[in-house]
């Protein structure tokens, strides 16, 4: 299950970028920035935050194939696969992040970046949606159940809602931090696939089923739960001026992650390949 | 003009001797860990004492699995490369050489056909012998059943021949993937959902 | 010094192009429907073709699968290219009728390139530096080793007289030409060597089987079992086993014809699986207690067939005792319990046997009904302490249900093929042996430490007594000296001690355990790389041609070829080879299986030419054994004192040995069961089953067969379960002789109480002397049947233990 590491990254790394990016435009297309509020500055670094996330998956995800130089014919089946369809949206939302950075070093005016900001979102939208969809295969009953897209899109709007209060800007977004982590927990609770109260368990397969032991999800949860705990205590005590990010934030984000991290491990180890209960010789 | 490949596999009579995983080995040089057909056990039920003797109820059977080189393979749907392709005659074929060892396919599978070979690192799955089959000939693992339980042929003729029933437990729903996979199904296999049969022999599949 | 490896070629699958070039561009349909989806690729690029390696020449031989004692004699078609194996493909010859079908290879032919080209074959030969047993050898040069073996036999042959020579039983090797009967030939020519009797396979069943019958060929031609209503598969396994190419097919087919079959084994089997209605499962070593309390139903129901037995047996009730004994126990005294007072009820054999007594009654009429059915007596349920019983208990009770003689009955026992016993028509003439004296197979560990001291009593033959311990042994193909005999911690020790066994020469393809043990080691080369001849394992009627395939590799030399060079030394060469070559002895046998049996047979250079590799005669109307006995017992009397089938056995009567050779067959409780109060310590039974990963100890290590059939301890959950024990364990058995550590299986296909080791698996011990591979005779008991003398291997009682994994 360890050595899906990759995927996991390329997935945690994806969705933060995927949420960061969503909130960063809706902020920038909802609010009335004038030219000189320094809210401007924090959204600009959030841009290059976002690209070096995609970049960083997409490197992982090319190196982790066995004949990556093969790749360039990865997009060759977008009418039917699945794993096309997300690998050219994660393409077209990287080109428009991009686009975005290289038009604000232009000096584009705030229509022509809200329009492409808007584009992004879809390009993300449909990034996460293809994502998901690559797990819901019928042929998958494990992963193609509600908990799944429950899961990304909840670990999406989680991970870049505290992305945001990692570079502070607005006191608004520790409590938007602590809303989205929480609803991905009851989510998690809830439907997680194998794991959660109202999951279904598949039935007997060709495949041994391949639960882990409920200690990793509780434990999954559990720094999940400390962290949010602990960002709801720095949301009562930090001042509504605040701006910038708090020595503490770092060991919120670190429980938080480390949570999601197992917890997509975890989903992962569900659908297990050949190889690992064959012997090998 | 056959224009779907299949196999016919008899479970009532297959005793799991694996004549025809090993056939299929030495035919394709597989090293040990690549199995493109392997066989299942599938074992249920268990045991009762009444009064000083112990009652079995347990049920088992082998179900003896390849490629079933499905009419909708989700394999060459879901490869994003293109390196699964399906001949007119109903064959499915993994190209190697296209392969990027990504191995969604093995994921995509329900019958787990597409196994990794990391010789090549690249995914392969049974290719139905296809050299043997246009030339006339017979794939390797249908030949060599000693108790005759394998068959192939045009999946309208194994249909007249031996029946409809494409699932035993616990195979997907054929409605899935359409298997050209005809099977006779062992007696065992009505009562093994409710005596919580699974398959028994996992290291060995 | 370690042999050095042996070169592994990495084999790369050559894909031709012409599938390729076939394949058109389709473009598909864009509807939604499955078709649709599919019709979407169905474009292949040609940019990614394989690269086409282009085809060199590759020749196709078909030859006898290399002989070893599996339990088939099947064909293949070699393919060989460039000097090597490079596939292996199975009988495919037209027809395949019930007749005459298809010689189809198991998984162990089918994965036989892979011991061909094992890394670990021995190359050249070895003599032995330290101790014996260490396995430390070094490698010498022929002319050394066959100086040194030559300057040994002169000297223990002058010391001690032939025989102190002995050749044991070995089955590695198992055709015409090739095996131990090429040392023995030699053996005879210097003067002969201790002979032995029987095997380990059949000891106790080839023993009892005549002292019902007054012989041993008691099977019809299997084709006959389509007539039969009914087939009880007595602890017989050949789906996994392989009792002759083809008899599980032969099942198969009577199944389909109508047959009711039924198993009775501990484990539900592979054929249980594949073949039966029902599985029963029974306590390993009770099986006398289930036949007599069958027999017993069969008596108080009136369901057994009186006439035959008042015209074709003896002893089945006081009317009926042989002259002599007319006042001792019969048949129906036992049952009744007339005289030891305990009536063979199937209430009384149900806890002994563990099997319901409904089922017992239930079982014991349809037998007795089904008119005519098959009781097949398998061979696991006579390798045991009391072997002899359980087999002739089975005899009677074909003989009381009127089963013998007619088609689709049988007389049961060990059923060699009528009418002439069948096939292991061993041609190659090892000649006349000087020496008359023969132990049993199973007793040479006696004849080693106490030789000077056996005699009729130790069923010495041929002699009174023997004259000299064993003090060469000269093991051919045989593994069954360390690995495959019972209480191998204590064989080690006895051939560890030099001053006993002065001289240990082993010829094999591999450092087997006994290979450990050699003074001097000799490579073999495989039956692929000679010429050899077979013909039925068992059962069939074909003769099938082993050429030689490919060359023999580094140092290695056939068995014959070993033996005539030994010859040579010993100024033997032209007696022994009478100047002819392997491929010559081949064409002589062919000859010979001309002149007596297949008169139609091509002459060698016919079937070479032909590459037909097999020559049968189909069988069209099975022969019946006894079926003249049946129709007139008078003019065809059985070679018994009685002239009849003898429910009661005189001359077990007189050897005077009640308790443990009854006259009458009974259940005679194990000296080893879970009965006794061994059973407070080991309370499991432990059997170790025939395993299609290996034919006996022969293709330990072969990785594709390792991989399908890997070595485990078979364990119920209800014995797993109190004892912590979870599926893929590592478990410590263990009882009083050794103890092994192996990795566990949780199955319900075995009944509690009971634990299954398969047999074969390689001694390994470790440092500690824990053996690491699971090898069954660290278990087993060297302690021999009363009547046979023969190996009562799977009478083991064990303890099992979670264990720290290595």
């Amino acid at each position: 299950m360890l050595k899906e590491w990759p995927l996991v990254a390329f997935t945690i790394l994806g969705q933060t970028a995927v949420g960061l990016f969503t909130f960063s435009a809706t902020i920038f297309c909802l609010l009335p920035l004038t030219p000189d509020d320094p809210m401007r500055e924090w959204l600009w670094t959030w841009q290059p935050v976002v690209l070096g996330l995609l970049i960083v998956a997409a490197l992982l995800s090319f190196f982790h194939l066995r004949h990556p130089f093969r790749a360039r014919r990865v997009l060759a089946n977008f009418r039917t696969s699945r794993l096309s369809r997300e690998i050219f949206f994660m393409l077209a939302f990287m080109f428009l992040v991009a686009g975005e950075m290289l038009l604000v070093a232009m000096n584009a005016t705030v229509g022509v970046l809200r329009s492409v900001q808007v584009a992004g979102c879809l390009a993300g939208g449909l990034f996460l949606y293809s994502m998901i969809g690559l797990y819901m295969l019928v042929t998958l009953p494990f992963w193609s159940q509600a908990g799944t897209p429950i899961s990304f899109i909840g670990s999406s709007l989680a991970l870049g809602a505290v992305a945001l209060t990692v570079f502070g800007g607005r006191f608004i977004w520790i409590p938007a931090a602590v809303l989205f982590v929480f609803l991905d927990l009851v989510g998690s609770v809830l439907f997680t696939p194998g794991y959660g109260l109202l999951s279904r368990r598949p039935a007997a397969s060709l495949r041994p089923t391949a639960i882990a032991p409920s200690f990793f999800h509780l434990l999954g949860l559990g720094l999940e739960s400390v962290g949010l705990f602990l960002l709801i205590i720095i949301a009562l005590s930090v001042s509504r001026e605040w701006e910038g990010p708090v020595p503490l934030m770092a060991i919120c984000v670190a429980l938080i992650l480390a949570g999601q991290v197992i917890r997509r491990f975890l989903f992962y180890g569900l659908i297990q390949r050949p190889g690992d209960w064959t012997i090998q010789s | 003009m056959v224009t779907q490949y299949g196999f016919f596999f008899n479970a009532a009579t297959c005793s799991g001797c694996k004549a025809c995983q090993v056939a299929c080995k030495d035919r394709n040089d597989l090293e040990p860990g690549v199995l493109w057909r392997r066989v299942y056990e599938v074992a249920g039920g268990g045991w009762e004492k009444k009064g000083e003797v112990w009652v079995p109820s347990v049920v088992a059977y082998n179900i003896s699995m390849a490629c079933n080189h499905c009419e909708k393979p989700v394999c060459g749907l879901a490869c994003p490369v293109k390196a699964i392709s399906k001949r007119e005659d109903g064959i499915v074929f993994v190209d190697t050489g296209a392969c990027i060892g990504c191995r969604y396919c093995e994921w995509a599978c329900p019958y787990t056909a597409l196994r990794f070979d990391a010789r090549t690192n690249t995914v392969s799955k049974c290719n139905f012998c296809y050299d043997a089959i246009d030339a006339g000939g017979t794939p390797s693992c249908v030949a060599s059943c000693p108790q005759r339980a394998l068959d192939f042929g045009d999946m309208a003729e194994l249909r007249k021949k031996y029946g409809d029933v494409r699932r035993i437990f616990p195979l997907p729903d054929p409605a899935q993937t359409e298997p050209a996979l005809i099977i006779k199904p062992h007696r065992d296999a009505a009562r093994a959902e409710e005596r919580a049969a699974e398959v028994a022999n996992w290291e060995e599949v | 010094m370690k042999p050095p490896a042996f070169k592994k070629k990495i084999e790369t699958a050559a894909m031709s192009r012409r599938g390729f070039l076939r394949w058109s561009a389709l473009v598909g349909s864009a509807a939604a429907s499955s078709k649709g989806l599919a019709a979407g690729f169905r474009r292949r690029d040609p940019r990614h073709a394989q690269v086409e390696q282009a085809p060199t020449e590759e020749r196709m031989v078909r030859a006898g699968c290399p002989s070893h004692n599996c339990g088939g004699r099947c064909l293949l078609k070699v393919f060989v290219r460039d000097g090597r194996i490079v596939r292996i493909e199975t009988d495919d010859r037209p027809g395949d009728t019930i007749a005459d079908p298809q010689l189809r290879a198991c998984i162990r032919g089918r994965a036989y390139r892979k011991r061909q080209y094992h890394p670990d074959r021995l190359q050249h030969p070895m003599k032995r530096v330290g101790k014996r047993g260490e396995g430390r050898f070094e490698r010498i040069g022929w002319d050394e080793a066959l100086d040194r073996i030559a300057a040994e036999f002169k000297r223990i042959k002058a010391r001690y007289g032939n025989q102190a020579f002995y050749v044991p039983y070995g089955t590695g090797s198992y055709n015409q030409i090739n095996g131990r009967q090429t040392a023995q030939r030699l053996m005879n020519l210097f003067g002969g060597s201790l002979g032995f009797y029987n095997s380990y396979s059949w000891a106790a069943i080839s023993a009892a089987t005549p002292t019902v019958y007054g012989t041993s060929v008691t099977g019809n031609q299997r084709q006959d079992w389509l007539n039969a209503k009914y087939i009880l598969m007595w602890s017989w396994n050949p789906a996994e086993m392989r009792d002759g190419t083809n008899s599980e097919y032969f099942v198969q087919k009577a199944r389909e014809k109508g047959a009711r079959v039924v198993c009775i084994d501990p484990r539900m089997t592979l054929s249980a699986v594949s073949l039966a209605d029902e599985w029963i499962p029974i306590r390993p070593g009770t099986d006398a207690a289930m036949m007599s309390a069958m027999a017993y139903v069969m008596v108080r129901e009136d369901l057994y067939d009186a006439a035959f037995v008042g015209a074709h047996c003896v002893g089945f009730d006081e009317t009926q005792m042989p002259p002599g004994a007319e006042g001792a126990e019969s048949y129906k005294d036992y049952l009744l319990g007339a005289r030891d007072g305990v009536p063979k009820t199937p209430e009384w054999a149900e806890a002994v046997c563990g099997v319901p007594r409904e089922t017992i009654v239930r079982i014991a009429r349809e037998y007795a009904t089904a008119k005519p059915g098959v009781l097949y007596q398998g061979y696991g349920m006579q390798r045991r302490a009391y072997g002899e019983q359980a087999v002739r208990a089975g005899c009677v009770l074909a003989a009381i249900t009127g089963n013998v003689g007619i088609p689709g009955g049988w007389a049961s026992g060990i059923a060699l093929q009528a009418p002439d016993g069948g096939p292991f028509w061993l041609v190659f003439p090892t000649g006349d042996n000087p020496v008359r004296a023969l132990i049993p197979s199973f007793l040479w560990t006696e004849a080693v430490l106490r030789g000077k001291d056996m005699g009729e009593a130790d069923g010495v033959r041929g002699a009174a007594k023997l004259d000299t311990d064993i003090k060469c042994i000269w093991a051919v193909a045989c593994n069954a000296l360390v690995n495959q005999h019972g209480n191998v911690n204590r064989t080690a020790r006895i051939l560890a001690d030099e001053e006993k066994v002065e001289f240990l020469l082993v010829q094999d393809n591999f450092l087997t355990p006994t290979a450990r043990f050699a003074d001097i080691l000799l490579p073999v080369c495989t039956q692929f790389e000679t010429w050899g001849l077979e013909d039925g394992w068992k059962y069939g009627d074909e003769v099938i041609l082993m050429p030689k395939v490919v060359e023999p590799p580094f140092e290695t030399k056939s068995d014959y070829r070993i033996a005539s060079e030994i010859a040579a030394r010993l100024g033997l060469e032209k007696e022994y080879t009478e100047g002819r070559t392997e491929r010559d002895w081949v064409a002589w046998s062919l000859d010979r299986y001309r002149q007596t049996r297949f008169p139609g047979l091509p002459t060698l250079d016919e079937m070479e030419r032909s590459n037909a590799g097999v020559y049968s005669l189909p069988v069209t109307r099975p022969a019946v054994a006894f079926a003249d006995f049946r129709r007139d017992p008078e003019k065809h009397p059985l070679r018994t004192p009685s002239g009849k089938i003898e429910i009661f056995s005189k001359t077990l009567h007189d050897m005077d040995r009640p308790a443990e050779i009854p006259a009458v067959p009974k259940y005679i409780q194990e000296w080893e069961s879970p009965f006794g109060p061994e059973a407070a310590k080991y309370p499991l039974s432990a059997i170790g089953h025939h395993y299609l990963s290996r034919v006996h100890s022969t293709l330990e290590g072969v990785d594709w067969l390792e991989e399908a059939f890997p070595q485990r301890l078979f364990i119920n959950p209800v014995d797993a379960g109190p004892r912590k024990i979870k599926n893929g364990d590592t478990v410590k058995v263990w009882n009083d002789r050794g103890a092994v550590v192996v990795k566990c299986r949780l199955t319900p296909r075995i009944m509690p109480g009971v634990v299954a080791l398969p047999q074969g698996a390689w001694w390994t011990p470790d440092k500690n002397g824990l053996d690491r591979r699971g090898s069954v005779n660290v278990l087993s008991s060297e302690r021999w049947t009363p009547l046979a003398f023969g190996n009562a291997q799977h009478t083991i009682m064990v303890q099992v233990e979670k264990a720290e994994a290595a």
